[in-house]
């Protein structure tokens, strides 16, 4: 029985994570066949992909082919939009989380997501965000100490513990936007996800934030699958060690994925023609 | 190409021009729409301290304030103390029945504009904010006559059985206690709340519906369910909406008048301790007596009465803008 299933969720409150991060199958992600829909229109069709723990896995492609869609399906945010369907399957630490006895809703525990433009809490404080997966659910109850070392080691794994630890009452809105987007990441941290989702976390931060960002996922990368949207091709050579190249044949077009290779490898030697002109800059 | 001489052709010259004559008019117009707004609100004012004003002379300002008990009845042309005006009642029956309204429609309409927004199927949207939107096109006069025929009726087992639970627990029992003879404090609280209700509902619709799709996110992506999602990124948002919508029901709960005069008893003559028990507002005794205000000061004092609504109205939709003001700084 994995631990996606366990109503308890992957969490032991107050401990570590219950299996070691990155080195098992808990952080790894099979995608096979799978289709996603908004209403009758499909965004990507037939997409297989194996995502491997302990790495970072770079989603790149242009607009419309569907790659953020795809990063959603990977915690079930994607059903969470009217309408929204999906067939195939995607296995989380070797759990279906489309069938129907498992919830979306510890599946979003397991596996974490940033997304493009930082959205903290504005009713929050800094460390109310850091905090705002573990107030309700098993972990409610747990309060003051435990509370507070999570918000230190949360902060401390998103860099900015020293920047923050004289203000952590202040609002989650008055930090500059790449404190506020490392805010957010230390607020998916704090829920101890085995998996992180990053949808063009740095396409609304400035150059030094964007290097500052990249660097934190290099550094936690051996503890957390890592699986990152990009627009930004430098960046997806910089930061990820695999890259999956999706695209789309015109609008309206369901999106396809072209090919998954080594990010070496893709940059330097695609396979795909389609691929070829997307990184030479021919088209995108 | 540009020598002096051509100075005056250059291309910045139309700036110094004069902005038409409509872009001055319009401003005009729209200053004048927003000064006649105030005038109104002081004209009335005026109005009212003028037709109140023998009353006010005769009794002194504040004495209306003093009392609880109306009665006409005793006013003579010469007397003033005590003054038979009294007109605490009305304000305690005023602000019990809104209170007693407020308190019931206020979680029904969060309740409803949360599952309007968040929760019911896309296609069930619309029509249930239409249907909550119909409400409000109800007469205020119908309300009332369903309420005496309906509500009233209905009203009386739960009633009862209230008055034989909580009236009598010690110390607070007495605002529960009996008799009930169904026209009381509580039924006009309730009328008002169903009147108040699409008012309310519509505005946190629309305050709801102002939550970034980012944050819901953010709360969802937290492994949240649906309900923690809406106490994490909604409803703490949603404060100065909410305290503001709650002021605007209250203002229109403070001068409804038919219902309200058709349900809640119309005793005049001293606060009722019991919220099963009978009283006037402030709005529901001008509507009842101003028609026949034939004792000494009678239809003066009717206009003291709708002078200090005014006034009570007044405060309460400023003090909610404070609130709201100082809510919404928290948030920024």
């Amino acid at each position: 029985m994995s631990n996606l299933t366990d109503s308890t969720s992957p969490v032991v409150p107050g401990g570590q994570r219950s299996t070691t991060p990155g080195s098992t199958e808990a952080g790894r992600i099979e995608v096979s066949g799978l289709t996603a829909r908004y209403g009758k229109h499909e965004a990507f069709t037939d997409v297989s992909i194996a995502i491997e723990p302990g790495q970072v896995t770079a989603l790149i492609g242009p607009s419309g082919c569907g790659k953020s869609t795809l990063l959603r399906c990977l915690n079930g945010l994607h059903m969470t939009v009217p309408r929204a369907s999906v067939t195939g399957t995607v296995r989380v630490a070797g759990v279906d989380i489309y069938r129907s006895d498992v919830s979306l809703v510890h599946v979003s525990r397991y596996v974490g997501m940033v997304f493009q433009r930082p959205n903290p809490f504005p009713t929050m404080s800094i460390a109310q965000n850091v905090t705002a997966g573990l107030r309700f659910g098993p972990r409610r109850r747990r309060r003051g100490p435990w509370l507070e070392e999570v918000v230190e080691r949360s902060l401390r794994q998103a860099g900015m513990w020293e920047e923050v630890k004289d203000r952590l009452h202040k609002p989650g809105g008055s930090l500059s936007g790449g404190q506020q987007q490392r805010l957010c990441i230390a607020r998916s941290l704090a829920v101890e996800p085995h998996i992180l989702l990053m949808d063009e976390p740095c396409s609304a931060l400035d150059p030094v934030s964007t290097l500052v960002i990249e660097g934190l996922i290099t550094e936690l990368k051996n503890d957390y699958t890592f699986v990152i949207v990009t627009h930004n091709m430098q960046q997806a050579e910089r930061v990820s060690d695999v890259t999956a190249f999706m695209t789309v044949n015109g609008p309206g077009q369901p999106g396809q994925l072209v090919e998954v290779a080594s990010t070496k490898e893709l940059f330097s030697n695609p396979s795909q023609p389609a691929t070829v002109d997307y990184v030479t800059g021919k088209v995108g | 190409m540009a020598s002096p001489a051509a100075v005056s052709d250059l291309p910045t010259d139309h700036l110094r021009g004069r902005v038409g004559y409509a872009d001055r008019l319009f401003k005009a117009t729209m200053f004048a729409a927003a000064g006649i707004v105030l005038l109104v609100l002081l004209c009335t004012a005026a109005f009212l301290i003028d037709q109140g004003w023998p009353a006010l002379r005769h009794y002194g300002f504040f004495s209306f304030l003093t009392s609880s008990r109306w009665a006409p009845s005793d006013a003579t042309p010469k007397g003033t103390h005590p003054n038979p005006y009294g007109i605490l009642q009305f304000a305690y029956g005023t602000a019990v029945t809104s209170l007693i309204g407020m308190v019931i429609a206020l979680p029904v309409a969060v309740a409803v504009a949360l599952f309007i927004t968040e929760v019911a199927p896309a296609w069930m949207r619309r029509p249930l904010s239409y249907a909550v939107d119909l409400l409000a096109a109800i007469p205020s006069v119908v309300y009332g006559f369903w309420g005496i025929f309906a509500l009233l009726p209905a009203l009386h087992p739960i009633v009862n059985f209230l008055i034989s639970t909580l009236g009598r627990i010690p110390g607070v029992g007495a605002v529960f206690a009996g008799p009930f003879f169904g026209v009381s404090y509580f039924a006009a609280g309730l009328v008002l709340a169903i009147m108040v209700l699409p008012i309310v509902t519509a505005i946190f619709r629309e305050v709801f519906a102002t939550t970034p799709i980012d944050e819901k996110e953010a709360a969802r992506a937290l492994g949240l369910t649906r309900w923690e999602m809406l106490r994490t990124a909604l409803l703490p948002r949603s404060r100065s909406g909410i305290v503001g919508a709650g002021i605007l029901g209250l203002g229109r709960a403070f001068g409804e008048t038919i219902a309200v005069t058709m349900v809640i008893g119309n005793s005049v003559l001293a606060i009722t301790t019991s919220i099963f028990g009978q009283g006037a507002t402030m709005s529901s005794v001008i509507a009842n007596e101003f028609t026949e205000a034939v004792e000494p000061f009678h239809l003066q004092s009717l206009f003291v009465v709708a002078f200090w609504l005014l006034v009570i109205t007044f405060v309460v939709n400023v003090a909610g803008r404070l609130v709201v003001r100082r809510t919404r700084a928290g948030l920024a």
